[in-house]
């Protein structure tokens, strides 16, 4: 039961909130790739697009550049759910959190926005205040399981 | 293989528990019971054990019918009571698991419900260790709302598991009879008198039945009813997605053997052997008027210790109804509660302990902070400089040059802490007018103002800057420590009571950081390094300027914490190292913390919500009716205001008071050295340099009419005379807020 | 802990929810022409059956939106 942790640089993100605009994902806790950005269903109401400026979309009723808001980690090999599975309540089964998937929960003590964008790869966006919280928390974790049984 | 128990070695064999091993090297006794120190040994040979406790290491009360002989294992007994060893233990891990089917139990009724389970399957047991159970040596300890089952794998893994149906295939335990000595040493149950390899002669098997293990079913609040059959309480009725299957429910059990209390000496006839509780001790309990099962248990302690009962309450329940003459069904069951068997302290706190307790949050310019030789403060979740001394200073000394900087040169502090949210939407101003004491109309884009928010009942909630980035767009500052409490009430308001507002919220705390540029030499300072025009004319107080500061892209406000002119800059959060150095390489530039920060303000009058308040306190009560509209309509809080209670004169107000010696914050003030009434209490104190002299904030009943009185403060071991005064106590005329010639 | 049914998410665990107390206490449309008795009503008094009770959660980390379930206060259990 193996996981690798990256810390993967994002680009742009753009916060679009009120109607969905086209394109964009619709059923609760999916994922769309709109104009090669990836777009994550948030809320009913709000849609956090990777990629692109609060300009790109001026027919939204309201857009905020949220490009600091959020750092990512990215778990990636076969044990990255077991990984989660030390903090995070959420069942990340693959009947249950196929990929594609988007889910906001909670990962230890941390909020998270949690996309498998595949089978073994999981992405975490976290507020970067918590992200030295959270690394500490995922190394002790994947120390843990290099020497468990 | 061999082991230690109570300083003498023994043999074992592979699988033996200690409590297998002990009898087959016929040590029968050992062991003492808690209170009255007699001779006990080996009972039974499973959880239900109440004498063969153990100490192992740092771990205690380990029963030695659960506990594998591993090779040079040491295990000293104990008499009912646990023994804590501090030890430095390395976290135990604690993991969520989720499936369709969780079968408690690796017996036959377990293994008939795990084959015929459908789609995901856990399958535990607490005593077997088989291949085929998905989790072995593993104890469900609790069964609680929905299906959440908690449980316990060799004291060093604890499971969360969400089951869709759980299925109790838990057995039964079997009991000793209730007759005269029958906790000496050597007298067993008779299923582990069968079991266990005692030498010729050494050991008796007495039975008084079986009883279903039902604590599961229990806490889950499956209803109890007593089987006289088999003389055991046996599940009844039915619970959501739960079923018991097997011996559990009472089914195929022998029935339970005829009882009756025999004349003997009932001070040696043992109910609960963890407890010493006797037939004798619930007599008295009975002859003391007590009916109630669960008034009988705490009286006599019987079924209190670390194995909860789990033998002796069956038989606590027979012998309380033969001695009142009536059917043991008719006295009930007391509750099952959780855990099933103890669970290690550190099994519960998992990775929750050390640096992981609780998260510590960090500004982007942490690592500058600290190889600055900030000393910490923490402020809700976010570590934030409190001071940084110079070599020799001390936290007075700091804070005092802090302060001198901010009053006298340019001052940088780290405010990126403060909640942001981005308002925005063709309703911003209404929801805002709805929300905030104040109104928004007026406000223009590129303006600021400070704004306070009450919660329904009129009392101060929150307050913080409003700033018009655009004429749908504002961006409201919180209190650090609020931010999340903001957004969720502003989130509240507008999605339960008025969803017909077209404005949506964004949280932008992270997105922004902020530094503070303070100080009457911030303009010069700044000036250099931005296209923003900064003069006294061009950038008036309350203004709000896009540009670029250092090459950055900046929104700056002109605000003022302290009373002096001050520039609050802020910027992506990734490029505010970059602000920050190059704010520092300007000129000489003092950063200060959060003490600074506090003292400054104070000065001014200026309240913390959350120090200064404390959830009964008013705008007007802070001076600040002047920020509650009367014009605007109606907004939350607005119709408290006129509520008798918070109308009235003597409430407690914010004054100043100017103390002889620097009072305890939280200390009580009173009106003369010996009156008894307290009329109020201080909630800042420090010392200030700009006035030479200690000095308090503080919340006293009709406060500003006793302005020019003298007040006593409670300090340890007398009183400490103060002046009160109002509540501004420097440049009460806001002189300074646009700069005075450096 | 219960699995509390946010009607965007689904099932989700109750350590993701924070909660409102008593659902549909509306804010009074004109507070002026309440006495200060009835206005107390609103700010201070809430129903406490034993039994079924609408109540008001938020997801507060997921999808922040608030909703209403029923609750039966004596088994705690959701009423689905």
């Amino acid at each position: 039961m193996t996981a690798s942790l990256s810390e993967p640089p994002l680009a742009a993100q753009v916060a679009v909130r009120g109607a969905p605009q086209p394109g964009f994902p619709v059923a609760p806790n999916t994922t769309a790739t709109v104009e090669g950005r990836l777009v994550l269903w948030l809320g009913p109401d709000e849609w956090l697009v990777l990629g692109g400026r609060e300009e790109d979309f001026p027919g939204a009723d309201a857009v905020v550049d949220v490009s600091a808001n959020r750092v990512a980690f990215e778990l990636a090999g076969r044990g990255a759910a077991d990984v989660l599975a030390r903090g995070c309540p959420l069942d990340l089964h693959p009947s249950a959190f196929p990929p594609g998937r988007c889910a906001q929960t909670l990962v230890a003590k941390a909020q998270v926005v949690l996309h498998r964008p595949e089978h073994d790869r999981l992405t975490l966006l976290v507020r970067p205040s918590f992200a030295p919280y959270l690394r500490s928390w995922l190394d002790a974790v994947l120390r843990d399981l290099e020497g468990s049984p | 293989m061999r082991f230690r128990f109570d300083g003498v070695e023994y043999g074992a064999r592979e699988g033996d528990t200690l409590a297998a091993a002990l009898v087959r090297n016929g040590v029968v006794g050992g062991f003492r019971s808690p209170y009255r120190g007699r001779p006990r040994g080996v009972t039974t040979r499973d959880e239900s054990e109440p004498s063969a406790l153990v100490q192992v290491g740092a771990r205690t009360l380990v029963r030695a019918t659960l506990l594998p002989v591993v090779d040079g294992l040491e295990a000293e007994p104990l008499a009912g009571k646990g023994r804590l060893v501090p030890a430095a233990r390395r976290p135990l891990e604690s993991v969520y698991a989720h499936c369709d089917v969780l079968v408690v139990g690796g017996g036959r009724a377990g293994r008939v419900a795990a084959a015929a389970a459908q789609g995901r399957l856990v399958w535990l047991d607490g005593l077997r260790d088989e291949p085929e159970l998905t989790h072995g040596r593993t104890w469900a300890v609790g069964l609680y709302d929905d299906n959440w089952v908690v449980a316990l794998e060799r004291e060093r893994r604890l499971w969360r598991i969400r089951a869709r149906r759980v299925v109790l295939a838990t057995g039964a335990t079997e009991r000793l009879p209730v007759v005269p000595d029958n906790d000496r040493p050597g007298v067993l149950v008779a299923s582990a008198a069968a079991a266990y390899e005692a030498p010729e002669g050494a050991v008796v098997g007495l039975s008084g039945g079986w009883t279903p293990r039902v604590a599961l079913w229990s806490q889950a609040r499956g209803r109890l009813r007593w089987d006289e059959r088999i003389a055991a309480p046996v599940p009844d009725g039915e619970l959501p997605g739960v079923e018991c299957v097997g011996s559990a429910t009472g089914a195929g059990l022998p029935d339970a053997p005829a009882w009756r209390l025999v004349a003997g000496d009932e001070d040696a006839m043992f109910v609960d052997l963890e407890r010493d509780v006797t037939v004798a001790d619930l007599r008295r309990a009975l002859r003391a008027g007590l009916r109630s099962l669960e008034h009988v248990k705490r009286y006599t302690t019987a079924g209190t210790g670390s194995g909860q009962g789990k033998l002796g309450n069956a038989n606590a329940v027979l012998v309380a109804a033969e001695l009142l003459g009536v059917e043991p069904g008719e006295l009930g069951t007391t509750t099952v509660r959780p855990p099933y068997v103890p669970v290690p302290f550190p099994a519960v706190a998992g990775r929750d302990r050390g640096a992981l307790f609780d998260p510590v949050r960090v500004t982007p310019l942490d690592a500058w902070h600290a190889a600055h030789g900030a000393v910490w403060e923490n402020v809700g979740q976010w570590r934030r400089p409190r001071y940084y001394p110079l070599p020799g200073e001390d936290m007075d000394a700091a804070v005092a040059r802090e302060c001198a900087a901010a009053r006298e040169g340019v001052a940088t502090m780290d405010a990126s802490p403060l909640g942001k949210i981005d308002v925005q939407g063709p309703d911003a101003v209404e929801l805002l007018n709805r929300l905030y004491t104040n109104a928004f109309d007026s406000l223009a884009v590129g303006r600021c103002r400070y704004a306070v928010m009450c919660t329904a009942d009129g009392m101060v909630f929150d307050d913080g800057v409003v700033m018009r980035v655009g004429p749908k767009r504002f961006v409201c500052t919180t209190t650090t420590g609020n931010a999340a409490a903001v957004l969720a009430w502003m989130e509240e308001w507008l999605q339960t009571e008025w969803p017909e507002l077209r404005v949506w919220l964004t949280s932008v705390t992270e997105q922004w950081a902020t530094v503070a540029v303070v100080g009457p030499g911030s303009r010069d300072l700044l000036t250099p390094l931005t296209d923003v025009p900064l003069g006294r004319d061009a950038f008036e107080f309350m203004g709000l300027r896009e540009g670029v500061v250092a090459g950055i892209p900046a929104r700056i406000c002109r605000v003022s914490f302290s009373g002096e002119l001050a520039f609050e800059v802020n910027v992506d959060g990734r490029r505010s190292l970059g602000l920050w150095e190059a704010i520092h390489a300007a000129g000489d530039v003092t950063p200060y913390g959060t003490e600074a920060m506090h003292v400054l303000r104070a000065e001014k009058g200026y309240p913390i919500v959350g120090q200064d308040t404390d959830g009964t306190v008013t705008p007007h009560d802070l001076g600040m009716g002047w920020i509650v509209s009367r014009t605007k309509g109606d907004f939350v809080g607005r119709r408290s205001f006129a509520r008798a209670d918070t109308a009235r004169s003597d409430r407690r107000q914010l004054v100043g008071l100017l103390p002889d010696a620097l009072l305890p914050e939280g200390a009580q003030v009173v009106e003369s050295p010996v009156a008894a009434r307290a009329i109020g209490h201080v909630t800042s104190s420090y010392h200030s340099v700009a006035l030479g002299r200690p000095f308090a904030l503080a919340l006293v009943s009709d406060g500003r009419a006793r302005e020019g009185t003298r007040v006593w403060a409670l300090a340890a071991g007398g009183t400490i005379e103060a002046d009160l005064v109002g509540s501004v106590l420097y440049d009460p005329e806001g002189m300074r807020r646009d700069g005075v010639p450096v | 802990m219960l699995l509390v049914p946010c009607p965007w998410c689904g099932d989700r665990a109750e350590l993701e929810f924070s909660y409102g107390g008593e659902a549909r206490v509306a804010y009074p449309g004109d507070s002026d022409a309440l006495a200060d008795g009835e206005w107390a009503r609103y700010l201070f008094f809430r129903a406490n059956p034993r039994g079924r009770f609408r109540e008001r959660w938020v997801h507060t980390h997921g999808c922040r939106r608030w909703f209403e379930l029923e609750r039966d206060t004596e088994t705690h259990r959701i009423v689905r």
